[in-house]
């Protein structure tokens, strides 16, 4: 019986590797994005692309098992999402306010604890933000903000 | 019934009546400030649909912290244009006021005509704000 069940759950498995996950496409060549254009601090650079960007970013760097189903299900879906609402890739072409904006989002989600997603430093350890880390990228994202007003 | 009575009765009656019409508390009031030019019609909006959750003294934690409308006057010049976007967003977005939301108090949901007044509004404040 338990047999049975097994052999059933991977017979399930192996036929869902067959719908397709749509991963969204990765790009290494990014003119617009938002470190190559900025003078951003490296510490802060560094927390950018470790916990930021694999979602934000067209520079995703998808882990074997994002290929594998139903986790690339999600990693598509979190990917997708995280790209529509910031993507450090697309920076400067955003506008003014959307920038500002951006930025005054990104302090309030580091801040509250809402960003990165919980299920994310589970799997990426250099994704677990200290709370001095955390601080470090609200400060940041308050200056930069002001940069960006005065430009 | 002497004159006296019938003073009280009358200004009691007014009292009434006057109550009725005032439906909006005192401590609705935004301070628009040097920066923030909120006209009339929006600051109803604001109080008919918004500010319930929106302000500083709300319950509502989460509604709280992403928006304060009583605050936004008191916001640096960066913080307002990015809270005056979110406006925009939003309110394009389809996403305030939240279906719960509209669902309890349909009434409260700004008509199209007010929404675009809402969004044309905002975005005015921010290109005064950025040019």
């Amino acid at each position: 019986m338990a047999r049975r069940i097994l052999l059933g759950l991977a017979g399930i498995l192996l036929v869902m590797q067959l719908i397709p996950a749509h991963l969204p496409e990765v790009k290494t060549a990014n003119p617009e994005d938002l470190l190559a254009n900025n003078p951003v601090p490296e510490e802060i650079a560094a927390m950018l692309q470790n916990t930021c960007y694999d979602c934000h970013s067209n520079e995703t760097q998808y882990p074997w098992y994002a290929y594998v189903a139903p986790v690339s299900f999600l990693v598509a879906s979190d990917t997708r999402e995280g790209r529509e609402h910031l993507n450090f890739s697309a920076w400067q072409s955003l506008s003014k306010a959307d920038k500002l904006e951006a930025l005054d989002d990104i302090g309030e989600e580091v801040a509250e604890g809402e960003m990165p997603l919980k299920v994310y430093p589970l799997m990426h350890a250099q994704a677990r933000l200290s709370e001095e880390d955390r601080q470090a990228l609200v400060t940041w994202a308050e200056e930069f903000a002001e940069k960006v007003f005065e430009e | 019934m002497n004159k006296f009575t019938g003073l009280l009765a009358g200004a009691l009656l007014s009292m009434v009546v006057l109550a009725g019409f005032t439906v909006i508390p005192p401590t609705a009031s935004y301070p628009a400030g040097d920066e923030l030019d909120i006209p009339e019609n929006i600051n109803a909006i604001f109080k008919n649909s918004c500010y319930g959750c929106h302000n500083s003294e709300s319950k509502n934690e989460k509604a709280k912290k992403k928006m304060k409308i009583d605050k936004l006057a008191g916001l640096n010049k960066s913080k307002l244009v990015a809270k005056l976007n979110k406006i925009v967003k939003e309110i394009e977005e389809g996403e305030m006021p939240p279906e719960k939301f509209a669902a309890k108090y349909p009434e409260r949901v700004p008509s199209k005509e007010d929404q675009q007044a809402l969004i044309n509004w905002a975005k005015g404040e921010v290109d005064k704000l950025t040019q």
